[in-house]
C-alpha cells in the first residue's frame, strides 16, 4: 500500500480540514478569477486595436496603423508626439525586449513569417545581419536620404550599402575619457592624450595606490571592446555587402591592441569587471577605477548608480594612438529599420525619418527621460546642448567633448553574422576575465571560430 | 511497504468491461492538448533538425549532418557532463538534507518544528528567475553582502562566479529553492508511518537513529525514489538559474554551460535553428535513456508502481 | 501494512489521547541537549532561507545608488519604498509596466491552473477506472513527456504558433500549460486510492450517467487531489520562464518572470533609468502573494494533499 490510502483517514481533523481546504481553494480561485477579469478587460483592448494603446493616444479614425518595436527610454514619448503631429499615421510602440532579446524575437518572427512589426529599433551593428536575410526595406526609394546632410558621417555610413539605405540612424555613442578628477589630482596624474601616456598614467596611479586601476576593461563586453578597437584603428571586420566577408582578429593592428590591453591587465592597472555590474559602479565610486572609457550616453546612467563621487567626474577626449590625432570610437546607438512585409512601407519610412531627423523628436529623445546622444547635427552642434551640465560632472560640460568625438570616427563595417558573433564572444573572452587566457589568445580563438562559422554559412572569408 | 497492487485496476476492468469506452472519452481532452502542444512541436523539431539553412545559399535537406555536428561538439558534451555532475551532487544533497529535516520534524525532536516547516517551504513560492536575481545580488564579487562576508571572516576574496565556484553556487541556489519542498513531501509521507511500529521498535530497544534509517527510510523509499526522478529530470534541464546569472556575470556562463543553454544559444542566440533542434532531440533522448534505465532498474527491484 | 484502516486507527487513537502527532520523545532516550542542537541547526537553515528574502525587503526601500553603495542587510536613507512601489505601476524606461505583468501572471496561472486541473481530473479518472485499448501505452506516452525539455519544445511550438496565429496570444501561453503529466499522475493515483470502484459500479447499477458519476461522485471525493493539482499548476505557470520568453514579443503580455528578467537585462545594459530598485521591489511583490497564499494553505499541504504526488 502507499501513503495516499491513508491520507483521508489519517488527517487529524478529517472533515473540517477538507472544508478549510475547499474553502481555501474557493478563495484562491475567486481571487484569481477576479484578478484575471480585471486584466482581461484591460489587456484585451490594445490587442484588438481599440481604446488607448500605448503611444497611440489621440489617433484619428482611419489613420494608417504602424507597429513599432523599440526599447529605449523616451521612445514612447516621441511616438506620442509623432501621433499628435501626424494625424494620418498611428504608431503603436511595443517593447519586445532590449537589444539582443529584440533581435531574437525579430529573427523568430521573420522565420515564422508572422508577427513582425512595421518598424523596429536595431543597433547599427545588427543592421547588416538583417540586410543579408533580406528582411529590411530599402529606404532610399522613399526620399529619406534628403536628411543625410543632417547626420554625422559615421552614423550614415553604417546604414548604407552601395546606393541602398537600410535604416534611419538615430543616436550615437562616441567614446571619451571620463575621469575622476579628484583621484587623478590626488596622485598627480595628468590627463593622458595618447595611449602611451595612458599606460604611463596607469603605471603611476597603480604605483601610488596598489588598489587603484586607471580604468575598467571588460573583455566579455563585445560592443565595448569593438568600439575601442575601432578607435584604435583595429576594427576586426570588413564587409560591404554580398557573400565576401573579412575577419581580422589576428592582424598587426589587432594584435597591437590586444597586447596593449593585456599588458595593462597583467600589471593589474586595469580591472576586468563586468560592465554595468554593481561591482563596477562600486569601483568607480571608491577610487578603484579612476576613469571610464565612456560612451556619450554613459554619464547619465552612471549618475544614478554612484554616490560619493558625484561632482568629481570630468570629460576629456579619448587617448589616441598618435599624438595630435582626433579619433574616437562608437559604442551603441540605434537605428530604425522598416521591416519587409509591412503593407505601409511609405508611412513607416516617414515615421523613421521624423524619428531620427526632426527637432521635435530630438527634443524628447535627448531630454531628461531619454538621454539619447544625437547623431543629428542640428542638435549635436547646438550651443545650448553642448553647454548642458550634469550633477555628476559639476560645472563640466560633457556633451561638448562627446559632440567633438562624434565628428571624428571611422565608420565600422559590421559583419552580417553579428548575432552569432555576440553569442560566441562571451564564451571565448570569458577566460580573459578569469585570467586563464590572454587577450591575444582569445583573439586567435575567436578568429578561428568566426571564420569556421562564416564558411559554414556559405561566405567567402578573407583573413589577415 | 508495497506498491499499489497492479492487479486492481485490471480486476476492475474485467468487472466493468461493458463500460470501457467512456475511459477513452475522459482522456480525450488532455490527449488532444498533449498532441497539439507537445507532439506536434516535437515532430516539427525532428523535421527541422534534418535540414540545414545557410545565410548564403538557403535551406536544404541534410540528413544526419546536424546530429553529427552535435555528437562531435565538445561544448555540448561538456554541458552534458556538467549537468550530470550537477545532478549527482545536487539531487542527493537536497533529498538527503530534506529527509534528515523531515525525519527530525516527524520524530518531534526539534522545537518550533511547525515554524521551521513553513519557513523551509517558502522558497517554493519564489520563481526561479527571482531567486537567481536575488542570489546574484547577494553573491556578486565586490558588491554582494555574502561575498563581503566571505572576505570579512577571512576566507579571502571568494569569487562565487569564478569557473570553479559557479557550479557550487548554482547548487546552493537550487538547494535553497527546493529543499523545503522536498521536506514537505517526505514529512507528509513519514507521517503516514503508523506510530505503533515506532512504539514497537522502541520497546525492542531500537535507538532513534536506527528507527529513522532502518525503519522509516525504507517505508518512505517510494516517495524518495520519485523525488529522485523528478529532481534529476529538473537538474538535467537546468536553464533558468544559469541564464539569469549570465545576465550579471556573462563570463561565468559559457555558450554550452548546460545542454539547455546550448540549445537556446544555438537556435535563438546564433539563429541556427536546425542545429539547435538536433541538439534538443539529442538532449531529450539522453534524458529519456537515463530515465528508462532508472525505471528498468526499479522495476526489477519491484519498486515501480 | 496492508490495511489503510490500520494506520487510521493509530492516528485516531492518538487524537483521542490528545497527544502530539508523534511518539513522546522521552521514549527515545536522547542525550541531553540533542533537541537544542537540532533546533539550532534548523534555525541556521531557516536563516539561510530567509536571508535573501530579507535582503529583498530591505533593498526595496533604497535608491539605486544606495543599493550599490550601502550595506546590503541594513536600511539607508532616503526611505525610497513608496517611490519604488509607485514605479511598479509606471512604464519605466519603456520596459513595460510591472502591474500589468502581475495581472497577466494571475490570469495565466488561474486559467491554466483551472483548465489543467479539469483535464487532469478527467484523464486521471479515465486512466484509473477504465480499461480500454491502448490505455497503458497512452499513459506512458503522457508520462514520457516529462522527459522532453521545455527548451526543445518551445521553439518549434513558436513556429507552429506562427502558422495558426497564436503568437502573442494569451492562449498560446495558457493552452500548453494545461498539459500536466504530473497532474494526471496525481489524479490517477488519487482516484485509485480514494474513489472505490464499487461505489461507481453501484451508481451505474442505479442508472447514473457517466457524466453524472464523474461530477457528483468522483469530483467531490477527490477535492484534496484537485486542489493539489491546482496549486502545482498555478506555481508552475507562475514560475514559467522559458515558454513566455519565446512566444511573447509584446511586453504587455509578459508574465512576471519574463518582465523582471527583461528589466534586469535593461538594468545590466546601462539603462539611464534607475531600474535596479524597481527590479528588487518587483521581485518582492512577486514573491509576497505566493508566500501569503502558502501561509494560508500550509495546513493543507501538511494535510496530505501533496502526498499522492510522490507515492509510487
Amino acid at each position: 500500500m502507499s501513503e495516499h490510502h491513508t491520507s483521508r483517514e489519517r488527517r487529524p481533523h478529517g472533515r473540517p480540514a477538507r472544508w478549510t481546504a475547499a474553502a481555501g481553494a474557493a478563495v484562491l480561485a475567486a481571487a484569481l478569477l477576479t484578478a484575471c477579469a480585471g486584466t482581461d478587460s484591460s489587456s484585451a483592448s490594445p490587442a484588438t486595436g481599440g481604446g488607448k494603446a500605448s503611444g497611440g493616444a489621440g489617433c484619428a479614425a482611419g489613420a494608417t496603423p504602424l507597429t513599432f518595436w523599440g526599447w529605449s527610454a523616451g521612445y514612447d514619448l516621441a511616438v506620442k508626439k509623432f501621433n499628435q503631429t501626424h494625424p494620418g499615421i498611428c504608431v503603436k510602440i511595443e517593447n519586445a525586449g532590449a537589444a539582443g532579446d529584440e533581435y531574437t524575437k525579430l529573427t523568430d518572427a521573420l522565420k515564422a513569417g508572422s508577427g513582425t512589426p512595421d518598424v523596429a529599433q536595431v543597433e547599427y551593428l545588427e543592421v547588416p545581419s538583417f540586410v543579408i536575410t533580406k528582411s529590411l526595406v530599402d529606404l532610399s526609394q522613399y526620399g529619406v536620404s534628403s536628411v543625410r546632410k543632417d547626420f554625422a558621417p559615421v552614423a550614415w555610413s553604417q546604414v548604407t550599402q552601395g546606393s541602398a539605405q537600410y535604416a534611419m540612424p538615430v543616436d550615437l555613442g562616441p567614446l571619451a575619457l571620463y575621469y575622476n578628477s579628484k583621484e587623478f589630482a590626488a596622485h598627480s596624474v595628468q590627463v593622458p592624450t595618447t595611449w602611451a601616456e595612458f599606460a604611463t598614467a596607469a603605471d603611476k596611479l597603480h604605483a601610488a595606490d596598489p588598489k587603484a586601476a586607471i580604468t575598467n576593461f571588460d573583455p566579455v563586453s563585445a560592443q565595448d571592446v569593438l568600439a575601442l578597437m575601432q578607435q584604435y584603428g583595429a576594427f576586426p571586420f570588413s564587409y560591404t555587402g554580398g557573400a565576401t566577408l573579412g575577419i581580422h582578429f589576428t592582424g598587426a593592428r589587432q594584435t597591437a591592441f590586444a597586447n596593449f590591453w593585456q599588458g595593462l591587465i597583467d600589471r593589474k592597472e586595469v580591472t576586468t569587471t563586468a560592465d554595468f555590474s554593481p561591482a563596477q559602479w562600486a569601483d568607480f565610486d571608491n577610487g578603484a577605477d579612476a576613469s571610464r572609457l565612456s560612451p556619450a550616453w554613459g554619464p547619465v546612467g552612471m549618475q544614478g548608480s554612484i554616490k560619493k563621487t558625484i561632482g568629481d567626474w570630468r570629460t576629456a577626449p579619448i587617448p589616441t594612438v598618435a599624438p595630435g590625432q582626433q579619433q574616437s570610437g562608437n559604442w551603441g546607438g540605434s537605428t530604425l529599420v522598416v521591416v519587409k512585409g509591412t503593407p505601409h512601407a511609405k508611412e513607416a519610412a516617414e515615421f523613421a525619418q521624423w524619428f531620427g531627423a526632426s527637432a521635435d523628436s530630438w527634443k524628447i529623445l535627448s531630454g531628461s527621460v531619454g538621454g539619447a546622444f544625437p547623431g543629428y547635427l542640428p542638435l549635436l552642434d547646438d550651443a545650448e546642448f553642448q553647454a548642458t551640465t550634469l550633477p555628476i560632472s559639476g560645472t563640466d560640460t560633457p556633451n561638448k567633448v562627446f559632440a567633438q568625438a562624434a565628428q571624428h570616427m571611422q565608420s565600422p563595417q559590421w559583419p552580417p553574422i553579428m548575432t552569432a558573433a555576440l553569442t560566441k564572444w562571451t564564451s571565448v573572452f570569458a577566460g580573459v576575465t578569469k585570467g586563464s587566457e590572454t587577450l591575444p589568445q582569445a583573439f586567435a580563438a575567436f578568429q578561428q571560430q568566426m571564420v569556421a562559422y562564416a564558411k559554414d554559412q556559405g561566405f567567402t572569408v578573407t583573413e589577415g | 511497504m508495497t506498491h499499489i497492487p497492479a492487479s486492481r485496476p485490471r480486476g476492475l476492468g474485467r468487472r466493468g468491461s461493458t463500460r470501457q469506452w467512456p475511459g477513452a472519452v475522459f482522456i480525450t481532452p488532455h490527449m488532444l492538448a498533449l498532441a497539439l502542444f507537445m507532439l506536434v512541436p516535437t515532430v516539427y523539431a525532428v523535421y527541422d533538425s534534418l535540414q540545414t539553412t545557410r545565410l548564403i545559399g538557403g535551406t536544404h535537406f541534410s540528413g544526419m549532418a546536424n546530429y553529427r555536428a552535435v555528437l562531435h561538439s565538445a561544448e555540448f558534451w561538456e554541458g552534458v557532463r556538467r549537468v550530470l555532475l550537477f545532478a549527482a551532487v545536487q539531487v542527493p544533497l537536497t533529498i538527503g538534507l530534506a529527509f534528515l529535516f523531515a525525519a527530525a520534524f516527524d520524530a518531534g525532536i526539534v522545537k518550533y518544528s511547525r515554524f521551521f516547516r513553513t519557513v523551509f517551504f517558502l522558497p517554493f513560492a519564489v520563481p526561479g528567475v527571482v531567486a537567481a536575481l536575488m542570489w546574484s545580488f547577494l553573491l556578486l564579487p565586490g558588491f554582494g553582502p555574502y561575498a563581503k562576508l566571505a572576505d570579512g571572516i577571512g576566507l579571502g576574496h571568494v569569487d562565487f562566479f569564478s569557473s570553479r565556484m559557479i557550479l557550487p553556487t548554482i547548487v546552493v541556489i537550487v538547494l535553497w529553492e527546493w529543499t523545503g519542498y522536498n521536506v514537505t513531501i517526505i514529512y507528509t509521507s513519514l507521517k503516514s508511518v503508523p506510530q505503533q511500529i515506532t512504539e514497537a521498535a522502541i520497546m525492542d530497544g531500537a535507538r532513534l537513529g536506527t528507527i529513522i534509517l532502518r525503519l522509516k527510510l525504507p517505508m518512505v523509499w517510494p516517495t524518495i525514489t520519485m523525488l529522485f526522478f523528478l529532481n534529476t529530470v529538473g537538474a538535467l534541464q537546468l536553464f533558468t538559474e544559469p541564464s539569469i546569472l549570465a545576465a550579471f556575470q556573462p563570463q561565468s556562463v559559457s555558450f554550452g554551460f548546460t545542454p539547455s543553454l546550448y540549445v537556446y544559444n544555438t537556435a535563438v542566440g546564433s539563429g541556427d535553428y536546425n542545429l539547435g533542434a538536433a541538439a534538443a532531440v539529442v538532449l531529450a533522448l539522453i534524458i529519456g535513456a537515463l530515465s528508462l534505465g532508472a525505471f528498468a532498474l526499479r522495476r526489477r527491484r519491484g519498486e515501480f508502481a | 501494512m496492508s490495511s489503510p484502516a490500520h494506520t487510521g486507527r493509530g492516528s485516531r487513537r492518538a487524537r483521542k489521547q490528545g497527544a502530539a502527532d508523534h511518539v513522546p520523545i522521552h521514549l527515545y532516550g536522547l542525550r541531553r541537549g540533542t533537541v537544542t542542537v537540532l533546533t539550532l541547526i534548523c534555525g541556521a537553515f531557516a536563516a539561510f532561507v530567509l536571508a535573501p528574502i530579507a535582503w529583498l525587503a530591505i533593498n526595496a526601500t533604497k535608491t539605486q545608488a544606495n543599493v550599490y553603495g550601502t550595506p546590503g542587510f541594513w536600511f539607508a536613507r532616503p526611505f525610497h519604498l513608496f517611490q519604488n512601489l509607485s514605479a511598479l505601476g509606471r512604464n519605466i524606461s519603456g520596459a513595460g509596466v510591472y502591474l500589468q505583468w502581475l495581472g497577466n501572471t494571475l490570469l495565466y496561472a488561474a486559467v491554466a491552473g483551472l483548465g489543467s486541473t479539469l483535464l487532469s481530473a478527467l484523464a486521471g479518472y479515465g486512466f484509473a477506472r477504465f480499461r480500454f485499448r491502448g490505455a497503458n501505452a497512452l499513459f506512458y506516452l503522457v508520462m514520457s513527456t516529462l522527459l522532453v525539455p521545455i527548451t526543445s519544445v518551445a521553439l518549434p511550438l513558436f513556429l507552429v504558433y506562427a502558422r495558426v496565429g497564436l503568437v502573442n496570444s494569451v492562449w498560446g501561453m495558457i493552452l500548453p500549460s494545461m498539459v500536466s503529466p504530473v497532474g494526471i499522475y496525481l489524479m490517477r493515483t488519487y482516484i485509485d486510492a480514494s474513489v472505490p470502484a464499487d461505489l461507481i459500479n453501484a451508481a451505474r447499477m442505479d442508472g447514473a450517467s457517466e457524466t453524472r458519476i464523474f461530477v457528483q461522485i468522483v469530483l467531490p471525493l477527490t477535492v484534496p487531489g484537485l486542489v493539489t493539482v491546482l496549486l502545482l499548476t498555478v506555481v508552475a505557470v507562475w514560475n514559467n520562464y522559458f515558454l513566455p520568453l519565446i512566444i511573447f514579443s509584446r511586453s504587455r503580455l509578459y508574465p512576471l518572470t519574463v518582465g523582471l528578467s527583461s528589466l534586469s537585462r535593461q538594468a545590466e545594459t546601462g539603462s539611464k533609468a534607475e531600474l535596479v530598485p524597481v527590479l528588487i521591489t518587483g521581485g518582492l511583490v512577486t514573491v509576497l502573494p505566493l508566500i501569503v497564499l502558502f501561509l494560508f494553505l500550509e495546513k493543507y499541504f501538511r494535510g496530505g494533499a501533496l502526498q499522492g504526488s510522490t507515492t509510487g
